[in-house]
Order: C-alpha cells, then structure tokens, then sequence
C-alpha cells in the first residue's frame, strides 16, 4: 500500500495557505504576478511554483460560481516522466513521484512527456522541478507541508486505498447536488496518487478530460530510442567488414593500385 | 596538359575549415548527447563534468554548430550554392556509379562511370549531411527552448533529433571509412586533411570528368 493525498474540491474555499506552505518548506521564492482579471494570483507552474490554486469562474443561474482546483504533481503510478528519465533521476518513493536533484541534467523530456504538463525548468539550477509530495516530510512522520496548512479538510493524508474509499463515499452524498460529480486519478493517467473529489466534469476545474501519454513519446521512447541505435552499429559493421574482404579479395586494390596511397 | 604527378585544388580552404570544424562539433556533440539519451552511456559522463556538464558542453558546442556553416554560407555563399547545385545534378553516370557501388564497397573489381568533382556516393553526402544538420538544429532549438514551443512540437522535436542524430551517425560510420580507409581513398583523405590538393593522375581516374573540365581533355 502506498501513500498518496486526496483534494476535495468542494471543501476547498481557495484560500492559498497551502500555496505558501509549499514555498515556505521548499524554501521557493515568491514570483511577481500581475492583474489578470480573475482572482487567480498565480496562473500557472514555474520552476517555482510546484503548487497553485486554480480559481474557475462559472456564471450559473445568475450566479457566480469558483471551481477551486489545487494543482501539484499527480504523482502517477506509472509515471511517463520516470520512464522518459535518461538519468533515472525520477523515482517512487511510497507512492510519490520523487526526483534525484543529483542525477537530473535539466534535458527537460520529462516535462514534455507528462500527461498534465507539470514538471518546470528552473534555469538558476539547471533542473527540472515539481511537487515531491515532501517525501523528505512523509519519511519523519510528518504531513506534507499543503496538507499540514489547509485549514478546511480539502486535503487528506494517508494511504491511497482508504482515501480511494473516503473519496467515493464522498462522491456519493454529493451526487444528489451534483450530477457530474466524481472521483479523479483513480484510473485517470493509469491511476494517480493524487486523488480528486470533483463536483463536475475535469474539464471545468481545468484538468484534462483524459489525460494520456502522447503517441509521440511513445513512439519515441518505446521504438526510435531502443532500436534506431542499431543503424549505426550496422553501417559500423559494414565499413569494417569492407575494409578486410577488400584487401583479401584484392581485387579490387589491384584495380586501384597505381593511384591509392594504400595500394 | 598536367603532368601525372602535379596536384589539382579539390577542396577549398573554407570547405576544409566548415569539414573539420563540423567534424569536432559532430563528436563533442554525439558523446556529450549520448550521455543525455540514456543511462546507458553515463560511463562517459565523467568526461563532461558529469551529466551536467554534458548537458552544457552540449549546448555550448550546438552554438557552433549552427555557426560555422552560417559564416561559410555568408562568407562563400556562391561556393554552397555550386555545391549544392553539383549534389543535386544526377545523371546517369551518377545512378551507374550508385548500382556499381555495392560491389567495390565488398572488393570487387568494376568500372565506374565518369565522375564530377564529387563522385554519387558524395553526392548524396553532400545532401544528406547538410539536411540533417538543418534538422538538427531546428529540432534542437525546439527542445533547448522547451517551454516557449507548445507540447506537441517538443514531443516531435525529440523524435527528430534522435533520428537525424542516429540515421548521421551511421552515415558518419561509412564516411570516414569510405573517404580514408576504402582502397583508393587515401588520396581524398590527405587532400581534406592537409592542402586541399589531390594528384592529376588520381583525379583523372577518379573524377574523370571534374579533371577535364580543370585540366583540358587530353
């Protein structure tokens, strides 16, 4: 059993506590932002931001209405970033998505081959970053930092297959008011650590309906990074199997005898 | 008329410059990018300063890359152009040469059409070299400047690259052999690598046509 955390989004009141206690423990600066005609500070991840929450505004019935989203690391089961990695700098670590600042390069596939397009270059280090579910924090016992902040109950702590249960429960009392309501990352992406409790469809919170790894990574890593290699090892083998049967067969150096310097 | 032993101008001072200068480009870069393209080659890290440093020297070798071919072209921009006017002439002597090829590529005794300056083998060289430099940096742009391209072209990008990097490499492969070590080479070898000169007899039985055109028919 593996850890993971659940967002539930109709108890999130938007209040950002975790998107500065996620700065704060991960020592991150703060980034100015400007006025972009919505309630929403800070606008999308940055080699900086590892957290935001993303405030959907709906007119319904007359009414305003926010879709709180708080967006991190999905922390997938089967990430496409780990398997991307060309320094397995990316590993699970008790159900978390963690990268090895050590061994990651900054060559950013990662970032390409996510499926929610979460991890960020950070140019000052030359790293690629995104949330580790403070593994570091989870290790000693401790919640992590968001979790530990949100003042509501939107974010839960514990072992993904209880919370799985919690968020269905949840799902259930709320149908009666919410039609579209489900569960997000239980299957979504092959399963996420990050769980959602959603009051309507994904695409409203801004999260994508189906999110997939994109043919082209796939093609890429699964056929032109395993096998293209081997045209080389072939046009190698080639020139050196011409090199001897050229000077055993003679032939052809006889033919050339009078002008090649090898001759 | 020449005599046998004179030499004949085959490749310029800038050819030569743009051909050794890519050349080291083409191996800082293909080492320090194998340590980017998998854990496999992370032996060679160290010669980098470890992946870090390979991710830099990469990076800082790619400005030269896409450099020096633009001062050539800037500088000489008439001589590409000729190049890449004889690279794209194809006759029939050229498709001959290409059907012989395989045969004196094994040891076989056969005889070549009449070549240019250039013979088919180079030709297609001369095409495909610049090609997938072209692509390379275009494809690399992309990914070194990730974030300000959408998703999908950076996925692509890293397809391209990989295939114009591979589909070089294994050109690389056949191109030094066949302009050093394949008997008959030698000559070509030594005029790209020091004066840029080859002897007229050479010239005259392997680029029959490029010798007399320079030198006069006989």
């Amino acid at each position: 059993m593996a850890k993971g955390y659940l967002v539930d989004t109709t108890k999130c009141i938007g209040c950002r506590g975790c998107v500065v206690a996620c700065k704060n423990w991960n020592q991150l600066p703060a980034e100015p932002t400007g006025f972009k005609g919505t309630y929403q500070t800070v606008a999308d991840f940055s080699g900086n931001t590892f957290t935001y929450i993303g405030f959907n505004e709906y007119e319904e019935n007359g009414q305003l209405k926010w879709y709180f989203t708080k967006r991190q690391c999905m922390h997938c089961l089967d990430p496409a970033c780990m398997k991307v990695c060309p320094q397995k700098a990316i590993s699970i670590v008790d159900g978390a998505v963690v990268r090895d600042y050590g061994k990651c390069a900054g060559c950013q596939y990662c970032a390409s081959a996510c499926p929610f397009h979460v991890p960020r270059y950070n140019t000052k280090i030359n790293k690629e970053t995104k949330c580790s579910m403070c593994a570091e924090r989870v290790a000693e016992g401790m919640l992590p930092a968001c979790v530990k902040a949100c003042v509501t109950g939107a974010l839960q702590f514990g072992e993904r297959d209880e919370l799985l249960a919690i968020a269905k429960e949840r799902v259930n009392a709320l149908k009666a008011e919410y039609p579209n309501a489900r569960v997000y990352g239980e299957n979504d992406a092959g399963g996420t650590s990050v769980l959602y409790v959603l009051a309507d469809v994904p695409s409203k919170y801004g999260l994508p309906e189906n999110p997939q790894v994109s043919a082209l990574t796939t093609a890429w890593q699964k056929y032109v990074k395993p096998y293209g290699p081997w045209l080389i090892a072939l046009t190698a083998a080639g020139s050196i199997l011409s090199f001897f049967s050229t000077r055993l067969l003679k032939v052809g150096q006889r033919a050339h005898e009078e002008e090649s310097l090898h001759g | 008329m020449v005599k046998s032993d004179e030499k004949i101008l085959k490749c310029s001072g800038g050819a030569r410059f743009v051909h050794w200068s890519h050349t080291i480009c083409w191996f800082v870069m293909l080492f320090s990018g194998l340590v980017l393209f998998s854990g496999w080659f992370n032996w060679l890290a160290p010669v980098f300063g470890g992946a870090d440093g390979a991710d830099f020297i990469h990076k800082l070798f790619a400005i030269f890359f896409i450099a020096i071919p633009l001062i050539g072209l800037f500088v000489k921009p008439r001589s590409f152009i000729e190049w890449m006017k004889m690279a794209f002439r194809w006759g029939k002597d050229e498709f001959v040469f290409m059907m012989k090829f395989p045969f004196d590529f094994i040891g076989f005794k056969v005889n070549m059409p009449p070549q240019e300056r250039i013979n088919a083998g180079q030709k297609i060289n001369s095409i495909l070299f610049p090609l997938l430099g072209f692509f390379l940096a275009l494809s690399g742009t992309i990914m070194w400047f990730a974030d300000n391209f959408p998703v999908w072209l950076v996925q692509l990008a890293y397809i391209v690259h990989d295939c114009c990097w591979i589909i070089g490499t294994a050109q690389v492969c056949f191109h030094a052999y066949l302009g050093s070590l394949h008997p008959g080479s030698g000559e070509s070898f030594w005029a790209m690598f020091g004066d840029g000169k080859v002897r007229a007899s050479w010239a005259k039985h392997h680029h029959t046509k490029w010798y007399e055109e320079v030198v006069g028919r006989e």
